[in-house]
Order: C-alpha cells, then structure tokens, then sequence
C-alpha cells in the first residue's frame, strides 16, 4: 500500500501531460491489446475482470465503469457486449440485447459529460458466426459517440469483411488488436503530422495479404482514425513501411526518415513476425535504439497501427512538446522498442521453438524452457540501458502470444 | 545463415565504431581480406569531390600514393560499366597493370599480383569507394568471394551512409544544443538594442562563420545595426529588394548563396570566395524585423536552415515581445507625461501661459526642434502663429499664414493628423527660418470640446534637427485633444472674466453717469471707462461750433479729453476744423454713425496735419440733441493700431446716447428753472402792475434779499429768492376798496388785510417746487419780533430766520420809496430807522448785519 501511495505520488509529481481522465477500456488481455494499460497514460479495468479466453467477466466491467469519471474513454465494443473479439465470434446474442448492453456507454457519457472514441470489429472470416448481428450492432450506432470506427480482422482473400466495410456509415480499415492504441493516439496526442515513407515505393499500390485494399489506402485511413494528418515535408513523425526484401533498402529508408523527424518502423514483410535481417542490421548498425517505435507482431494493419501510436504518443519531440518531462518520454519510448523487441523475438525465435517442442496448452516449464532458449540471443542496448529479460509466461496457454516480462539495466549508454 | 554472413554483421558492427570515414574505410579492408577468401593484398580509395584517393594498403610494398586516381581510371581497372559499380557489383578480373591508374613507378608493386577482386562500394548513386582485393596466387577468387564481396560492398554503401547520417545527426544534435543555448540567451534580453548588438555574435555561435552581420528594417530600408568582423559595413544600408537579404525578409526564408554568383553586392568590398546565409528575422506572425547575415568561406549546409529559421524566429520573436514591451512602456510614459503634461497644462492662468507650455510639451513628447501652435483667425481667414518653441521660435511667433499655404492648412481643412518624414519636397511647406532643409513633419488639428477646429498643433525638425515618427502623431493627438479643451475652457473663461469686467465697469459707469448731470463731467467719466476697456490711448468730448450753416462747416472744439498718462498727444487736437460729410468727424455727424478707421496711417480721408502724430486706430461716435449735431466722442490710438472689437463699437455707441440724453436733459433742465424763474417774476411783477407796490419793488427787494442772505450765510439762496418775488401775493385776494383804500382801514377791513399773509401762503401750498424758505417768507414777512405783528404775533425766534431777514428788507425798502400815505426817505434816515426798530420789531443781527451791507453798497458805488 505504501508503495503504491508512493507511486502515485510519483505519478502525480512527475506525472505525462497528456490529457488526464483517460479511461481505456481494452478489446481483451492479450499483449498487443493490454500493452497501453502499462504505459501509465490511462485508467484500465482491473486485469482480473479479463478472464483470458474465458473473455471478460460482463457485469464487473460494466460495474467498474459505471464508477469511474473521465474526459474520455477508448472503448472497445466488443469487450462490453460480447467480453472480447473471440466471443464476438461466436455469442449468439440477439441484436437487440447487444444494443442494449450499450446503454452502459451512454450513460457513463450522459453522466460524465466526456466523450467516447468505440471501435467495434468487423469479424474475421470465417470463424465469426452471427457477422450479420456484428455488423448491425455497428450500423445502428449512428453517431452517439464522438468518434466511431470498425477496424476488420484479417481478411484473406474471400473474406467477405471489405465489402461490408464498405457498407457501414463510420470509418473502417484493416485491423483490429491495435485498435485501442490508435485510438489512443487519437485521444491523447491528435494533430500529428506523418510522413509516410516505403521502403518500395511500388508497393503503396499493392493489396496487402490480410488487408484487401491496397497499402497505401489502409495507411491513409489509419492516420485518420488516430487524427493524424499526412505531410510530405516538415513531419512531427516518420512512419516507415518495411516491405521487405532488400533489409539495407530498409535501414537506408530509415536513415532517410530520421533525417526529418523521428522514425516509427512498421516492419510488414511478414506476418506475425518481422524481418530478421532487417532487425541484425539496425542492430549491427546501431539503429534500432534511435527509433521511435518498431512493430512486427501482428498483421501489416496491426503493426502499422501499432507503431503510429506508440511513435505518436513517446517519440521525444512529440511527447515532450504535449508537455511531458524528457526523461519519462526517454523512458516510454525506451520501454516500447524493448516490449517490440520481444515480440520480434518471439515471432521470429521463440514461437517456432515452442511450438516444436511443446503442445497446448502450454505450461509454465515450456515457458521456462523457451525463456532459457532466448536468453542466447543478442539483446540491444535501449537509451535507459542493456534489454535484459526476465522471464515469460503465456498468459492464453497457447503460443501465438507471450507476455514477457524485462528490465533496463546498466548504466545509461550515452556513447555509441 | 553462414558465418561469413555472421562474420560480415559483426564487421558491420565494428565499423559503426570507427570515428572517421577513413578509420572506417581501413577497417574494412582488413575486414574484407579477413572475410573474402583468396584476398592476399588489398588497397581502398575513398572519393573525394570527383577523384580517389587511397585511403588504405595491405600487402603492397609500397608508401601510400598521394596522388588521386579519376573515375575513368578506376571504371578502367574495374573492367565494368559505372551501372554495374552503382549496383554494387565486384569484378574479378586478371591483373593488367598498364590498365591501373597508378604512376608507372607505383605499377611494379603490382608486378607478382595476378588477379584483382574490385569491388565498387555505391552510396546515393555514386560509387563512393573502391576496395581492390589482390591475388597473387595464379588461381582465380573462389566463385563465392564475388557474392561475398558484393554483399560487402552493399552493406558498406549502407555503413557510410549511416556514419554520414551519424555525423549529420550528430552536427545537427550540436547544432540543436548550439540552437536552444542562443535561443535561451535570446531570452534574457531586455532591450532590443542590445540583442541587435548580439546577433551577429549569436549566429555565428550556431554556425561557426567568419563573419556575420545584423541588418535592421527601417521603413523601405535594412540598414547594418551591427557587425562582427566587417566594421566597414557597419551603417551601411540596403534598398528595398536589393540583395539576397530582402529576398530572404520577403520570402521569409533562409537563403543560402555563395556571393559569386549573386548580382550587385554592398558597397563594401566584397568577397566573392565567401558564402553567405541570409535569416530573416520575423516574429509569429511573419512580420520582419530584419536580417542576420553569417558570411563563410566554406558553404553552409542545407541541414542548418531549419536551425537557421528556428533562430531566426526566436530572435524574431524576442524582437517582436521587446518591441512590444518598449511600445507599452513608451506608452505608458507618454501616458504618464500625458497625465503630468494636463496637470501642467491645467495650472496655466492665462491663455497665452497656455499656449506656452503647449508647444514647450509637444517639443517634450516628441523628439522634434519646433513646436508651433497656430490658431485660426475666421476674419481675416489666416492661420497666425500664436506661440513657439524651440529653434527658430521667435521668428515663427505672430506669423499669419494665408489659405492654401502651409502644411498646417492641410491638416486645418483635412481635419486629421499630417506626418511628412521629409517636407522640403512639399511646395506648400513654410519655413520660418527661410531656409527650404530637409525636415519632418507632424501636424495635429487642435480642437475645441464641440469638435470645431480651433487650429493645428505642429512640430518639424526644419533647421535643428531631431527625429520624429509617425508614431508620434498619438502623443501630440493626446496633447492637443487636452490642449483644445483646457484653450477653450481658458478662452472662455477669459471671455467671460472680460465680459464680467466689461460689464462691471459699464454698470459703474453707468451709475456714475445717472449721479452726473453735467455733459462735461459725464464725457469725462466715459472717456476713462472707454479708453480702459477699449484698449486705445485717448479720447475727448467735442463740441460743434458751426460757423458757416449753409456750408455746414466749423469747428470741434475739444471740451475735454482724456488720455492714457504719459501719452500728450490729446493738446493737438483741441480744434479741429470740421465740414460735415468730410474727415472722420464730419462723416459721422453727416451719417450719424460710428465711423472706424482701423488705421488712419492708410485712411484715404486722412488729413496729413494729423497723420503727423502718428495716428492710427480711430473711433468717433456723432453727438446729437434734438436731431441737430452737437458734436462727437472720439476715441484714438497712437503710434500701434489697436484691436477693435464689435463690442466695442456698441459700447462707444451706448455710451454716446447716454451723453445725449445727458445733453438733452441738461438744456431741458436750463430752460424749466429759465421758464419758472419767469413765471415766478411774472406774479411779483403783476403786483407792481395793479400798482399795489411801488415800481421796482419786487426786483430791488429779490436783490436785497439774496445779497443780505449771501452775507449772512443763509443755505437756501434760491428759497429766499423765490419767497422775496411772491412775499405779497395773497394781496392779489383783497379786494381792491381795501386795498387801494387811502385812508385808515376799519377793524374789519385791517383783518382782511392782516390775512394777505395766510392767502398767499395758502395759494403757494400747492406750488410743489417751492421750499418752505420762500412759504415762510410768504406767511410771516410781517410778524414782528417784539409780537406787535401779524397774521399770529409771533415773537423772536418763533419766527422764521428768512421772514426775520426780508421782513428788514421789506421795511427799508418801503422806507426809501414814497407812498400815497408818505414821501420817501433817505437812505441813512431809513437805516437809522432800522436801528431804532433794532431789537424791538426786527431782528437786530439781521438789522447790523443789512447796514452793513447797504453801506459796503454804498461804499462800493
């Protein structure tokens, strides 16, 4: 207790400038989607009222949020009335009871007076089962919230979700776990200016695999949803878009973006997964720590998202000019590129280890295992200091996520 | 991934380490001939503007060549197109040591070398260095040395740009430190003045140049406010849209150029070698303050613009909050001398004192020579310079300046503020000094509280310098609204304080006047209120003496005259010949109006005889009574012409009627008393006439009685007179049988004849202009001290002192002339009979004092 009043009182001394009174309610628990709750720029339910797979436990949430105060609330529909993106799938929820679980939302609106950005998810095909409910929900939500998208979830080809995205009267894009940080870009940081650079020009025109539309039409609609804006000189951010192939066309793309602003990496040359040549050679070269973020987890509308936001909200210039104190936007950007470092690890080592070896669920001994495994690779010195693991667990049971848990230790490296 | 691959990164990231491009360029040869297999020697060259140069020898017995190698030589050596350089491709190729670029003594360290593994290391689409690896084995690189070495010389392309990228960050984190340490310096200024000082200084503290120099936009132009190294620029200015400086003001960005190649340069001596960069220094608005120029003899880099601009914009800015301060503080001051400047002003007592401290203000609040305040004169349509300050003051003072010339007439019909930074060029511009210099100008309109334009308030630098700005115009707005107002309120209250005065003296002399009955004494009395309040210097009172009627020619004769002390002028004009309709009395007895000469100098009536006493300003108001001229009241000024106002006129004019009517009264006043005094002697007369007394009675005994009244000193002369004429007349009331009865009247007839006394009494009652001294007279002539008269018996001083007194007169009288009923005495028988009666019948005093008086007669004849 004394340690939390403490950390409070360090919170509010040294506390973000970013707009307080942010509420975040996330889509579920898994990493990419609880990640902005350890970033200490916004209010979270209590973890335990997300159950893993079981999805959220309804009644809590509503309840914990129907006690909480705020300016804004991110929101993510389908946490409050379905529990999470996996029950949307499958909850047989007639419409009319889905629309009523919302009545929570406008309340917590009516009473607070604030505002709430919602994102609802276009399912993925062809698990989702009640896509037709999904979609109404989303279309009859008109315009009682201030900002409303419906990001869709991995469409390969025959995916129906592109046309009935096209359908829906609110903003729409490929996407959908990094949702809740664009949007709270949105709230926290908006108006920034973005840069947008590809590695292969050519490949802006190109349709990407899970996306549907071309590249540089999902890029223009994410910027949207996180009220950025598109520049082509004097940008606050560069967001660079690895295609992959040549890795030293990509660092010197990278090279070119840092010559501007700071640089947010989406590395979308694979999926799940970033490019390891890409990353020894930023590495090697020394460039990974002066990014502003680095994304490869997920989907190219995943790791697009995911590195505007964070870029957006911790890259110096940026953070510090919402009126942050340098060292705990250092600190943030610090702990974002090690948090995508991790996860570049456990895509391109750890989950293909785990997975030849162990079956699921996993246990806590494969987690140990796997831990020991990549302890052996190289870990980069961060601006706080040497990225050193500490352990990792597998918060689902399966191996498509890992929670790792770290810290930055060493002395500040200050020389190159 | 093999090992090479893992060996390549881990070269990679060695030589990320390296400090300089060449370490790094050594290192990897080393690493090269470490990696690549069959590499026994090697050399690396690293471009420089359009050469090579080596950088690095391995295995070759030789020093390092100083010289450069071309393009050309090296495509020669490498055997393959630039394409194929550009795309990073090596080339194995068998040595031909004639193909190399080397200097033919350099050609024998490759003798025993048989083959070259040359690898071009691209970067921005120029090959940025070369990486000979050398063979002396007479086997050829093994197949994988090629891919190797390509991805060497791909990665290497990479590294460079990085270490460039490196540096550049580098510079520019410095530059950025360098920024934010000016910027905060920037933020410790409090005085612009001082930061223009600072900038060159500053800029080249974020650039490093040789020299750099601050220009200051002032108006059309950028003038050098400071410099550091470059003295001979110091004042210098720019014109407007001359040079890369107002390019950069007016594009509001940074221009970088190397002077060579601009056009027409500063008048000092340029150096065409050098480079300049040009930072426009504006404010968040955009507005521009001026230019920083940084000179260098090497280029500035492209990289420092966002840095430059960010200078310049803070400068901008600090400019911008100190202008802003200065301005507020100017303000206030000005508000505050405004503030002192109306208390001073408010404790003027006059108008003129007014004026005074006015100009002495305006000269105070801006930084002009001359100050004029003018004022408009409807009149005669001029604006007349009423006071001055500063240079050239005292000419400026009383100058009348005609419509249509003079700037202050602008600002007069325009109604609004005139700022001229030069006037000289404006032909209606009026120097007082005579002198047509380059000089500023600001007119302000000066107004009364009901918004009419009173006159311009004005100051210029004409003759002595000084500066003034446009700015200026609120201060001498703010004054002149404050002028306005306190120079109509004292105007005003001077009107009215004259006025009070004006009436003051009128209503005393008028009061005087009413107390005065006499023409003379009343001219005289006016003559001394009109000369005080007219200002003129003399004035008389003079009297027609008409000579020739038909010809209406004659004389003014000056009755009296009134003139300022000292002045004698006045004796010059005692007679004046006059012919009605001529001159400027005859004008006004002819027209019967005040006639004006406002100056008699220029009068073409004037007679020379008087123009000689230097006369100039002249008033005269026609006297007449009974609408026939009398004569004038004349006011005159001497030597200076005199300001004659409307009132003036009217007040002559008043003050001439009332003589008239003083006139009038006085010749109507002569006439009644004449007309009684007839009357009055008519009555005594019909006495005599009905021969009740003998001739002569009545004006012998009116004589007698004066005179012995004279003697004894009676005080009412005229009573005396009056009762002496009328003593008889109630006998005009008996009956003639008893009247003219010769002999000795009955008792019944003695009363009737006793009461003549109580019937003229009793007749004059009524007569009000009588005094008691003549009804007395009438009533107790013939009581006797002693009680033996009549009508009541009285006896001493019950009767009254006139009765006593003509009852003497009338006894001695009747004594010296005959009468039916006895002959007449003589005189001295009278007067001894009179001193027998002494005591008895008449007053004995009275007795002594008529023997007296008839024997100094006696004496005297």
């Amino acid at each position: 207790m004394r340690w939390a009043l403490l950390l409070a009182f360090v919170l509010v001394s040294h506390g973000w400038a970013f707009p307080s009174g942010t509420l975040y309610l996330p889509l579920d628990d898994r990493p990419p989607n609880w990640l902005p709750c350890t970033w200490q720029v916004v209010r979270c339910p209590p973890r335990a009222l997300y159950q893993g797979r079981q999805g959220a436990n309804l009644e809590a949430l509503w309840g914990w949020l129907q006690e909480q105060t705020g300016r804004t609330l991110v929101a993510s529909l389908d946490a409050l009335v379905y529990g999470g993106l996996v029950q949307s799938r499958s909850s047989a929820l007639p419409l009319e009871e889905a629309r009523g679980r919302l009545e929570v939302l406008y309340r917590w609106q009516a009473r607070t007076g604030g505002q709430v950005l919602a994102f609802g998810v276009i399912p993925r095909h062809p698990d989702a089962t009640h896509r037709t409910r999904n979609l109404e929900l989303l279309r009859s939500l008109g315009d009682g919230f201030a900002y409303l998208e419906a990001p869709w979830d991995d469409a390969l080809p025959g995916s129906p979700a592109v046309a009935e995205a096209a359908t829906l009267p609110i903003p729409t894009r490929p996407g959908a776990d990094e949702a809740g940080q664009v949007l709270l870009l949105r709230a926290l940081n908006p108006g920034v200016r973005v840069r947008v650079l590809y590695d292969q020009p050519q490949a802006a025109q190109q349709i990407t695999r899970y996306e549907g539309i071309p590249l540089q039409e999902s890029v223009s609609r994410l910027l949207l949803s996180a009220g950025a804006v598109a520049v082509e000189s004097r940008p606050d951010l560069v967001l660079v878009v690895y295609t992959g192939g040549d890795p030293r066309r990509g660092v010197l793309t990278v090279l070119q973006g840092l010559r501007e602003a700071p640089v947010a990496l989406a590395d979308i040359a694979r999926v799940n997964r970033g490019e390891a040549s890409l990353v020894r050679y930023l590495l090697a070269l020394d460039i990974y720590r002066d990014l502003a973020a680095y994304a490869s987890w997920g989907t190219p509308g995943n790791n697009l998202g995911a590195a505007l936001a964070q870029g957006g909200l911790f890259a110096a210039p940026l953070c510090q000019r919402a009126g942050n104190p340098a060292a705990w936007c250092e600190e943030r950007r610090a702990r974002v590129l090690a948090q995508a470092y991790l996860e570049y690890l456990w895509g391109e080592i750890g989950r293909p280890w785990v997975r030849a070896r162990f079956p699921e669920p996993l246990t806590e001994e494969a987690a140990r295992y796997v831990f020991e495994r990549l302890q052996t690779e190289p870990m980069p010195r961060l601006g706080l200091g040497q990225l050193r693991p500490e352990g990792l667990q597998f918060p689902w049971g399966r191996s498509f996520e890992a929670e790792w848990q770290y810290r930055l230790d060493g002395v500040p490296n200050l020389q190159r | 991934m093999g090992a090479s691959y893992q060996g390549m990164l881990a070269l990679l990231r060695e030589l990320v380490g390296c400090p300089t491009l060449e370490d790094l360029l050594k290192a990897a040869l080393e690493g090269a001939m470490r990696l690549i297999p069959g590499a026994q020697a090697g050399s690396v060259l690293l471009r420089q503007e359009n050469a090579y140069r080596f950088v690095a020898m391995r295995g070759h017995n030789m020093p390092l060549p100083g010289y450069t190698l071309s393009l050309q030589d090296e495509l020669r050596w490498y055997g393959g197109s630039l394409e194929e350089a550009l795309s990073g491709w090596p080339r194995a190729v068998r040595i031909q040591a004639e193909r190399s670029g080397l200097l033919p003594r350099d050609r024998q360290s490759l003798q025993g070398m048989c083959w070259l593994l040359k690898i071009p290391v691209p970067l921005q689409n120029r090959v940025e260095a070369w990486i000979n690896l050398d063979r002396c084995e007479a086997t050829p690189f093994p197949p994988e040395a090629v891919s190797l070495a390509r991805e060497l010389a791909l990665s290497l392309g990479v590294v460079l740009q990085t270490l460039k990228e490196r540096q550049n960050t580098q510079a520019r984190l410095e530059r950025e430190e360098r920024l934010a340490r000016v910027l905060e310096v920037l933020s410790t200024f409090h005085e612009a003045n001082l930061l223009w000082q600072a900038l060159p200084r500053l800029v080249m503290e974020i650039l490093g140049a040789e020299r750099a120099v601050a220009l200051r936009r002032e108006g059309s132009e950028l003038r050098v406010e400071a410099a550091i190294n470059w003295r001979e620029a110091l004042g210098f200015s720019l014109p407007k849209g001359q040079g890369i400086s107002w390019a950069a003001l007016e594009e509001r960005r940074v221009q970088m150029v190397r002077l060579e190649d601009t056009g027409p340069k500063f008048a000092v001596p340029a150096r065409p070698q050098e480079y300049a960069a040009s930072i426009p220094l504006q404010d968040a608005q955009g507005e521009g303050f001026g230019v920083v120029v940084a000179y260098s003899e090497t280029p500035f880099e492209a990289e420092d613009v966002p840095v430059l601009e960010a200078f310049g914009r803070g400068a901008g800015q600090v400019l911008a909050r100190l202008q802003a301060q200065a301005a507020q503080q100017r303000e206030l001051a000005r508000l505050q001398s405004l503030t002192r400047a109306s208390q001073r002003l408010t404790a003027a007592q006059t108008t003129e004192e007014l004026l005074q401290l006015i100009v002495r203000e305006a000269l105070e609040q801006t930084g002009a020579s001359t100050s004029l305040v003018t004022l408009y004169r409807p009149k005669a349509d001029v604006l007349e310079v009423v006071a001055a300050a500063g240079y050239a003051a005292e000419k400026a003072a009383g100058i009348r300046i005609k419509r249509n010339k003079g700037l202050a007439w602008r600002v007069m019909e325009q109604r609004s503020p005139l700022y001229l930074p030069d006037a000289s060029g404006d032909p209606n511009a009026v120097y007082a000094s005579g002198r047509r210099v380059p000089a500023a100008y600001l007119g302000v309109p000066l107004g009364d509280p009901e918004g009419r334009m009173v006159g311009v308030l004005s100051v210029d630098t004409a003759g002595a310098g000084g500066q003034i700005h446009p700015q200026d115009r609120y201060a001498l707005e703010a004054l002149a609204k404050v002028a306005g107002v306190l120079l109509s309120r004292l105007q005003a209250l001077e009107r009215a304080n004259r006025e009070a005065e004006r009436y003051r003296r009128l209503v005393q002399m008028s009061s005087d006047l009413e107390t005065l009955d006499e023409p003379p004494r009343m001219a005289q009395r006016a003559l001394e209120t009109l000369i005080d309040l007219t200002g003129l210097s003399a004035g008389g009172f003079f009297r027609l003496e008409l000579q020739d009627a038909s010809r209406g020619s004659g004389w003014m004769r000056l009755v009296l005259g009134h003139e300022r002390a000292g002045e004698g002028r006045l004796q010059h004009f005692s007679n004046l010949p006059v012919t009605l309709g001529q001159g400027f009395m005859g004008k006004a007895l002819a027209s019967g109006k005040v006639q004006r000469i406002e100056d008699y100098q220029d009068w073409e009536g004037a007679w020379p005889e008087l123009k000689v006493y230097k006369l100039r300003t002249l008033l005269t108001a026609p006297l007449f009574l009974r609408g026939e001229p009398y004569g004038a009241l004349t006011l005159a000024s001497f030597d200076h012409k005199a300001h004659i106002f409307e009132e003036h006129l009217a007040l002559l004019e008043a003050v001439a009627r009332r003589l008239e009517r003083a006139l009038e009264r006085a010749a109507h006043l002569e006439e009644i008393t004449r007309t009684r005094e007839d009357a009055l002697r008519a009555l005594g007369l019909g006495l005599e006439l009905r021969d009740l007394e003998t001739k002569g009675h009545t004006d012998r005994v009116v004589a007698l009685t004066v005179a012995l009244g004279q003697r004894l000193g009676f005080p009412d002369l005229e009573g005396l007179r009056m009762g002496a004429y009328l003593h008889d007349l109630g006998k005009l009331a008996i009956p003639d049988s008893i009247l003219l009865k010769p002999g000795t009247l009955t008792d019944a007839e003695w009363r009737i004849m006793q009461s003549h006394c109580d019937i003229g009494f009793g007749m004059l009652e009524n007569l009000g202009f009588l005094s008691q001294t003549a009804r007395n007279i009438v009533r107790y002539h013939h009581e006797r001290v002693d009680g033996s008269g009549y009508p009541f018996g009285l006896t001493r001083e019950e009767i009254p002192l006139e009765a006593r007194l003509f009852a003497v007169v009338d006894v001695y009288d009747a004594l010296i002339h005959p009468r039916p009923y006895k002959a007449a005495w003589r005189c001295e028988d009278a007067l001894g009979e009179l001193q027998r009666q002494a005591g008895q019948t008449l007053d004995a005093a009275i007795v002594e004092a008529f023997v007296e008086l008839i024997a100094s007669r006696v004496g005297s004849a």
